[in-house]
């Protein structure tokens, strides 16, 4: 049976954690539960058989007024939003008022008689509105700065072109003055000086080739970094650099499948002068085996070859920048290509039985991928 | 399919009520002017080509905001509103006042589209139900995001017939565009045809 005043239907209405009140169609309060009591401080008694408009002024607003209207004539359930209506129904005091913020709903529905009924639910939705605000507020925030680090990135890169072009200008320059001096150089010795004067040329000459390969070294230094990191297939990678008159005679053992890295592209550049190093230091090199293990972080791409090996007295300064009995700048650039990617290199070899170098190269940083 | 003529000018009409008094609330709500016009109504089948064709032909399907009501009793079927997102989002903004250019549908936005969107449906609804001899039962409104093609949930649907109402929103010097949809199952449809055609004998 329907008593809509005390049934088991208001008392369903009372647990629930929204505010209900149920108009009938001349506006009249038929049910008023215990949460609208609780927020306005309207006992149900006040409000019940009472007009709407009485005891809720809002709905007194010709637009609020209209848009109950079509909930009655056929127009279904209709939306307050937060946004337009922020606060139909007081709250008990002023206090309790200030930034609480409600959304109305109010939907049709028929009682068993054949008369029409309106439900209007209040929700308080003071807390999403909230975070919804502090939301806005973090992403204006991130997008300012996004727009700013943006705006410092396109300096960064003018000042890092211009810086390159000034470089690339200095180094054509020197090279050019370094050539004339090495001409003249050249044409001193042809006359065949003696003693210290003789001496002393000989040094200028091994000087005059050191500047060049600081020259060099510049040049590739700089272009580290300069390019995205792309993907290289280990094999093809040493099998390619593997090749030409230094490296005849020696066996050339790559193991590392379908192994790719991420590395900046001067890796090129570091496999060649491992290899490289490997013959030349190696001085009785005739095998270079590569090949890769798993570990728990990653992997290790090994490079070991059967040559005299690191001496022990020298194994841990090889990848200082100066150190070396070339030009010194080999192993330290090697170390620094693979170290824009993560990649980290050791020496590990025994002196006597060759060398080995071993790359870390970090998880995510390696696949195995089919061409 | 056949309409006649009568028919779908009762139809633009009934539409053209509900629009109309939506557009004075929505004035009234936003205190910005808001000018609602409805230049085309169209019926067909939905499974026709020509209904995707029309009903999708100004947006971008990929990327559409929908507000739904579904109904029972008397008609059944959905009215859904259904705008462009990025227009959507305009429209809120221009309607709420609020600052800058955001370019996401909050948990706030979407609840203001949806009273916008529920302005025009109730109204048009409460329209449409002059000509109705009984009360409809409604779903509570909803909203949704997405495509709207031929594997959208509004393209597929149990209805056979489709009324499509484009809307034009002129709101400070810009102009929104949406659609309309009354989806109605063959039934309900030939009802309100009938129903159409009595108001008009009666005088709507």
């Amino acid at each position: 049976m329907w008593d809509e005043n005390k049934t088991l239907v208001s008392l369903n209405l009372n647990t629930l954690p929204v505010g209900v009140c149920i108009i009938r169609e001349n506006y009249t309060v038929s049910t008023w539960n215990r949460t609208l009591e609780n927020w306005t401080g309207i006992l149900a008694d006040e409000a019940l058989d009472k007009l709407l408009f009485e005891v809720v002024p809002s709905f007194a607003d010709p637009l609020v007024k209209e848009r109950v209207k079509v909930v009655f004539s056929g127009g279904g359930p209709v939306i307050l939003s937060s946004r337009f209506h922020p606060r139909i129904f007081p709250l008990l005091s002023e206090i309790q008022n200030e930034g609480k913020v409600q959304r109305i709903t109010i939907s049709p529905f028929e009682i068993p008689n054949g008369e029409l009924r309106a439900m209007i639910a209040v929700e308080d939705v003071t807390a999403i509105t909230e975070q919804v605000f502090k939301y806005r507020l973090i992403k204006n925030q991130i997008q300012y700065e996004l727009e700013e680090k943006k705006k410092t990135e396109q300096a960064l890169a003018v000042a890092i072109s211009k810086l390159n072009t000034l470089a690339a200008i200095t180094r054509h320059d020197l090279n050019n003055i370094l050539t004339a001096f090495l001409g003249y150089l050249t044409f001193a010795q042809n006359e065949k000086p003696e003693g210290k004067i003789a001496t002393y040329l000989e040094k200028m000459r091994q000087a005059a080739g050191v500047m060049k390969n600081q020259i060099a070294f510049a040049r590739d230094y700089q272009e580290m970094g300069n390019s995205l990191p792309s993907w290289f297939n280990i094999h093809s990678l040493v099998i390619s650099s593997g090749v030409g008159p230094k490296f005849s005679g020696v066996t050339l053992t790559v193991e590392t499948g379908t192994l790719e890295v991420l590395a900046d592209p001067l890796i090129v550049k570091a496999v060649y002068n491992l290899l490289e190093n490997a013959v030349r230091h190696g001085e009785r090199t005739s095998v270079i085996t590569v090949r890769s293990q798993v570990i728990e972080d990653g992997i290790i791409i090994i490079i070991e070859d059967n040559g005299k090996g690191v001496p022990l007295q020298i194994k841990g300064r090889i990848f200082e920048r100066g150190f070396g009995s070339n030009t010194g700048l080999g192993l330290f650039l090697v170390k620094e290509i693979l170290g824009i990617t993560g990649m980290q290199i050791i020496e590990t070899g025994i002196e006597g039985k060759g060398a080995r170098f071993e790359i870390h190269v970090p998880a995510g940083y390696f696949r195995y991928q089919d061409s | 399919m056949n309409v006649s003529l009568e028919v779908l000018d009762g139809v633009r009409e009934l539409i053209t009520i509900g629009v109309g008094r939506s557009a004075g609330m929505l004035n009234r709500l936003t205190k910005a002017h808001v000018t609602l016009t409805v230049p085309e109504v169209r019926i067909s089948d939905v499974a026709s080509e020509y209904y995707l064709r029309s009903a999708l032909c100004t947006m971008n399907p990929e990327d559409t905001s929908h507000v739904i009501l579904k109904f029972s009793g008397e008609l059944t079927g959905s009215l859904n509103l259904i705008i462009p997102h990025s227009s959507a989002l305009n429209l809120v903004i221009i309607l709420t006042g609020e600052d800058g250019s955001p370019d996401e549908m909050d948990a706030l936005r979407v609840e203001t589209l949806l009273e916008v969107g529920n302005i025009i449906i109730s109204s048009v609804m409460s329209a449409i139900s002059i000509v109705l001899t009984s009360r409809l039962s409604f779903q509570f409104p909803s909203y949704q995001t997405g495509k709207c093609d031929s594997t959208s949930p509004v393209i597929i649907t149990q209805s056979d017939i489709g009324i499509i109402a484009r809307i034009w929103f002129q709101l400070q010097q810009k102009e929104i565009e949406g659609d309309l949809f009354i989806l109605l199952n063959r039934e309900s449809f030939e009802h309100l045809d009938t129903c159409i055609r009595t108001a008009m004998e009666k005088g709507l």
